[in-house]
């Protein structure tokens, strides 16, 4: 149970308060897996810090008589002139193992990150991914009421991927798990409840598929709301069209390929090669996209990219519900070997072969 | 997870920066468990050098355990004073973990600081005792009581000028340039007693002279401790202790989230 009495925080930039939370008083209880939705920047980060109290609101109290983790898969907790092992026999001992319980972490740890040799060697050395496999794996050999976790479930290779996830799962069954994840696949999964962060508002719902709902709502809204406003688009082939939807229309992509490029790519649209600008902005040179996961981002021919295939089949789901495609029908067209949709009409690419 | 109480935790947490402290500070090179100990040694071989050339002497005293009581001393101090400077900064990446507190690294660096003291005298004395100096001590309480208030000053000193420099970075400069002609404004190279009155009143502000006068007074046969004051002693170490103590806890909170 997490208890939130009148709870404020703000950044002060330059003599401005940036809220992110606004007087809030709210009750989390016990035995709920909790996802937090916001946009980039509305603070989601800061509240899960303030949830594991490692941050603290401005005004107000946030108390709670559980145990929480640090946040999960963090490399940041580590001492890069030490070994591996030097740092995670130094977080035992924060946390009160005893020297006999040590060497079975460390054993359990070890085997969970596959690093070898690296073990022994200063982290430093490490690669981003060797960090994060350390981190979570040893995030994973103890006991918390909640587990902290900001949106790192997507690390390293597909292998470990799913064998952290199996692990995440099993951990699960015991503690329970404070979420912030972009991925809706994820948060469907793993998590009951939902909060909604905007605005220095929270939204708290008890069902996550509402707060999910609300998080697409606000966006639409801010989408057309920004649409209207400088309607005009720009194209780099020397075309100018009304809005968005003449765009998608023109070149035969969805009008969310073309949204995604002017807020997620500054500009670049990657399945078109072409780039695209609004009224009164500047063009900026072509670029891929950039946000690749690991070699699973999946680009349609209709122009939209998907981090990943269950991504895209939620994303179909809700626009053409009449194809009625069950979870994995875009995994399992990625499978064959043209990667042809006849339901959709669509045929998908990885991003990193289209490229 | 089983609770445990905020004095364990406290415990587990200090001794395991302790050993990280130790790990990282010495571990990592070559001879680097010798270096913590040579560093204050060559001081002391330097002094002592410096010392006898000009041809000083003092009477009943051996010159090199004169200057050891005083350099290996102040060393402890100083380094509690400087490297509590940049404690907070320096372990800002462990406060991910809750139950790490910002002075928690000042603790465990107080300890890091007396075990290196610890570890030189004892190097000091068994060279002493090769070279059959005389180690006699007049007070030996008296002597201990002295060094561990003199790290007790320094623990108050450096968690309050820990807390400034958190949010006045040009203050930790300016302490590195106030503290360089110290180590010779400290009595360590010569009595107060030795001075000629005008210097004797103006040394006899800093309190860090008090400290060493009363090493000295204590150790040495020939020596006494009628210039120490000790109760301006007393308030330069409550009133920091107090200070830093009292900001420590209103900015507490600030420390770990910045």
């Amino acid at each position: 149970m997490i208890e939130l009495k009148n709870v404020t925080k703000y950044f002060k930039i330059d003599d401005e308060k940036k809220y992110i939370l606004k007087n809030v008083t709210l009750t989390i209880p016990s035995n709920v897996n909790l996802g937090i939705l916001g946009r980039n920047g509305a603070g989601k980060s800061t509240l899960l810090r303030m949830l594991g109290g490692i941050d603290f609101p401005t005004i107000g109290t946030i108390s709670s008589p559980n145990s929480f983790s640090w946040p999960m898969g963090l490399a940041g907790g580590f001492q890069g002139s030490m070994t591996g092992r030097q740092n995670v026999k130094f977080v035992c001992r924060i946390y009160g193992k005893r020297e006999a319980e040590l060497q079975a972490v460390i054993e359990q740890v070890q085997e969970f990150a596959e690093i070898g040799d690296y073990f022994d060697m200063p982290i430093k050395l490490y690669s981003s991914g060797m960090k994060s496999r350390l981190s979570f794996g040893l995030s994973l050999a103890f006991d918390f009421d909640y587990l902290i976790i900001d949106e790192t479930l997507s690390v390293g290779d597909e292998n470990f991927k799913q064998k952290a996830k199996d692990a995440l799962m099993k951990k699960i069954e015991h503690s329970n798990v404070l979420l912030v994840s972009h991925s809706m696949a994820d948060l469907r999964k793993i998590c009951h409840a939902g909060i909604f962060i905007n605005d220095g508002k929270i939204f708290y719902y008890e069902d996550i598929a509402d707060a999910i709902e609300a998080y697409h709502n606000i966006n639409s809204v801010q989408e057309n709301a920004s649409a209207s406003s400088s309607s005009a688009i720009y194209c780099s082939d020397g075309k100018c069209f009304d809005n968005i939807n003449d765009a998608a229309r023109f070149y035969k992509v969805r009008p969310m390929s073309i949204v995604q490029a002017l807020t997620q790519n500054s500009g670049s649209n990657v399945y078109l090669k072409k780039v695209f600008w609004r009224d009164g902005q500047n063009k900026l040179p072509f670029q891929n996209w950039q946000n690749v996961v690991a070699g699973e981002t999946i680009i349609s021919s209709d122009g939209v990219i998907f981090e990943n295939a269950q991504e895209a089949s939620f994303f179909y789901m809700e626009r053409i519900p009449k194809a009625n495609i069950d979870k994995m029908h875009v995994s399992e067209v990625m499978q064959h070997e043209n990667s042809f949709s006849k339901k959709l009409n669509v045929k998908f690419y990885y991003v990193s072969e289209y490229q | 997870m089983i609770k445990r109480t905020s004095f364990t935790v406290f415990i587990s947490v200090v001794s395991a920066l302790f050993l990280r402290e130790i790990q990282t500070r010495f571990g990592t090179k070559k001879l680097g468990y010798l270096w913590a100990v040579i560093d204050p040694m060559v001081k002391l071989v330097v002094f002592a050098a410096l010392r006898l050339a000009t041809g000083t002497t003092m009477q009943g005293i051996d010159l090199p355990v004169f200057l050891a009581t005083g350099i290996l001393t102040y060393n402890f101090f100083s380094a509690l004073m400087m490297t509590s400077l940049n404690a907070f900064d320096g372990n800002r990446a462990l406060f991910v973990y809750r139950q790490v507190k910002p002075v928690d690294t000042i603790f465990s660096r107080f300890f890091v600081e007396f075990l290196v003291m610890c570890a030189t005298i004892i190097l000091f004395v068994s060279i002493g005792l090769y070279f059959g100096m005389d180690l006699r001590v007049k007070d030996f309480n008296m002597v201990i009581l002295a060094i561990i208030w003199f790290g007790i000053f320094g623990f108050s000193l450096g968690l309050l000028f820990a807390v400034i420099n958190t949010f006045y970075e040009t203050f930790g400069k300016i302490i590195s340039f106030i503290s360089m002609p110290l180590f010779l404004l400290s009595g360590i190279f010569y009595t107060v007693a030795s001075l000629p009155p005008l210097a004797r009143e103006l040394i006899w502000y800093n309190p860090v002279v008090h400290f060493i006068e009363m090493i000295h007074g204590n150790y040495f046969r020939v020596l006494n401790t009628d210039y120490v004051d000790y109760t301006y002693m007393m308030w330069w170490t409550i009133i920091p202790l107090f200070l830093g103590l009292f900001f420590y806890k209103k900015a507490e909170k600030k420390i770990i989230a910045s």
